[in-house]
């Protein structure tokens, strides 16, 4: 059985957490495209998340992956990290990458 | 000539999937095999190529029970890899960390999948009509054990606030303290424990000599972890020479690796600990493990049950002397990596024992990994008790119940199958 879909990215329970959000500070935080649920707990102790429960399925995979290089990552680290916990349906998120 | 086998599949009360297989060929015990039957798990492999942030992510989730042990482990390793001192106060607030998940899975191991063994129950929810106190207080024990973990490590299971060089996030003053009042009305209920096991009568029919592995703390007190392996030959081995005191080899019947020290089997955990370091111990703990301890304990695994009794009480005095330590330093910052290449081994003392953690990084990338868990080490060790116990029930004529006594055997461990399951040989290039 599939677990129940969180239809909400990280972000959405990292803001109910008032924290400041930590791509101002550019750091590597996959919120945006991570499905939420888990309440932000890593950007809730100033750590980036990593993505640990996969994608979120309205996440702008495109644009974020721009922002993250802007912040001097190479595309291939920004790949490899999305993929660290992304599952095999990941690749259907980013697939043109 | 008759042949049967006695077959113990799944394993119950463990964490993971495995069995138990022992061939008796008339009345000989010609074969015994634990295995492992949960899949590989491959995270020696899963983290080449990756940052030590990465590593420290994925890694804790070898385990769900001790993460902490993992995250601690892999920390040790990349902080010598990477020459990261942390200051004293990051040391107390991992000490505390690590309190956390001792009591977790102690509590978890010794009330709920030991003690129904030794009271004639399948379970503990069966234990309970006559034990009810016993199993409520456990039950409050563990989620103490859950609490410190959830504080220390961000959330209740694989928590991210660990990090290289220090905590993302540091508990407030009213936690900690409030931490440290739970520690104190839970001790009572720890002693508690250690005259209930002093009534209880223990099997003898698996003694033999093994010998004992644990990490030597680099203080003269009681610890769990250290730079050194102490072994009951009284020999003292550094961590980096890991390869030649734990020799590993893979056998066809289980997904986990096999170790050896000297050619022989050796139990690690709460046994060899206080046996090794049980003259360290202080306070309560030091007299529960008078009350308790007998000669038997360095021939006879059940005795692991007993041990952790006594380090469920050295964790709760643990915490509330760290607690008062963290108090008295001030809040410490995250140390950043002084380069981006090296080597660094680092073990610890998961709650079922000795854990070692290496890593090779280049260019701040991992190149080599590799785990060895304290179930990959102890499995030959309940071969050996349960081939022995067989032997002895069958001069006996007790076969009317071997299973338990085999189960009872292997489960005084506390094995964490999913953990030890690493059957992924790396190789340099």
């Amino acid at each position: 059985m599939a677990p129940e879909p969180y239809p909400h990215p990280v972000c959405h329970e990292c803001k109910l957490n008032e924290n400041r959000c930590l791509l101002h500070d550019k750091k590597f935080c996959l919120g945006p495209l991570t499905a939420g649920g888990c309440g932000a707990v890593c950007p809730s102790h100033g750590l980036p998340c990593v993505g640990c429960w996969g994608p979120n399925p309205d996440g702008n995979f495109k644009e974020h992956f721009k922002l993250l290089e802007s912040f001097g990552m190479t595309r291939e680290d920004v790949v490899r990290r999305v993929r660290n916990f992304g599952g095999h349906k990941i690749l259907e998120y980013i697939a043109d990458e | 000539m008759t042949r049967r086998e006695i077959k113990v599949e799944p394993l119950a009360r463990v964490e993971g999937h495995g069995g138990i297989l022992v061939e008796i060929e008339d009345d000989t015990i010609v074969d015994v095999k634990v295995r492992i039957l949960e899949g590989p798990r491959l995270f020696e492999t899963l983290v080449i190529g990756k940052t030590p942030e990465e590593d420290l992510s994925i890694v804790p989730r070898i385990c769900a029970i001790c993460n902490l042990s993992h995250k601690y482990a892999s920390l040790r390793a990349l902080e010598k890899a990477l020459d990261i001192e942390v200051p004293e106060a990051t040391d107390h607030y991992r000490h505390l960390m690590h309190h956390g998940e001792i009591i977790e899975s102690h509590s978890l191991h010794l009330y709920f999948l030991a003690l129904p063994d030794f009271f004639g129950y399948d379970n503990a929810v069966q234990m309970a009509e006559r034990f009810g106190d016993v199993v409520t207080n456990a039950l409050r024990l563990k989620k103490f054990g859950n609490r410190v973990m959830r504080t220390m490590g961000g959330r209740m299971i694989h928590g991210e606030n660990p990090v290289l060089g220090g905590f993302g996030k540091l508990p407030s003053r009213e936690t900690l303290l409030s931490i440290r009042s739970e520690a104190e009305e839970l001790l009572p209920f720890a002693l508690q424990t250690i005259e209930l096991l002093s009534t209880l009568e223990v099997p003898d029919h698996m003694e033999r000599d093994t010998q004992f592995l644990c990490c030597k703390p680099p203080h003269s007190g009681y610890d769990y972890f250290g730079d050194a392996f102490l072994t009951s030959d009284g020999k003292e081995h550094p961590t980096e020479h890991y390869q030649q005191v734990i020799v590993e080899r893979v056998v066809g019947h289980s997904f986990a690796k096999r170790s050896t020290y000297n050619g022989k089997p050796f139990s690690v955990g709460a046994l060899a600990r206080t046996l090794l370091l049980g003259d360290r111990l202080e306070g309560h703990a030091k007299d529960a493990l008078n009350d308790l301890y007998s000669p038997q304990w360095h021939r006879n695994p059940l005795y692991n049950n007993f041990a952790q009794a006594v380090e469920q009480v050295f964790s709760l005095e643990g915490i509330i002397s760290t607690v008062d330590a963290v108090l008295g330093c001030e809040p410490p910052e995250v140390v950043p990596p002084a380069r981006d290449s090296g080597t660094g081994v680092g073990a610890v003392e998961a709650p079922r024992g000795t854990l070692v953690h290496h890593y090779e990084l280049k260019g701040g990338k991992t190149v080599f990994a590799n785990y060895i868990t304290p179930t990959a080490m102890f499995l030959d060790d309940i071969e050996a008790f349960i081939r022995r116990s067989g032997e002895e029930l069958l001069t006996r004529g007790e076969t009317d119940n071997m299973e338990l006594q085999f189960e009872m055997i292997a489960r005084a461990y506390d094995p964490c199958i999913s953990c030890s399951a690493h059957l992924v040989t790396v190789r340099r290039r």
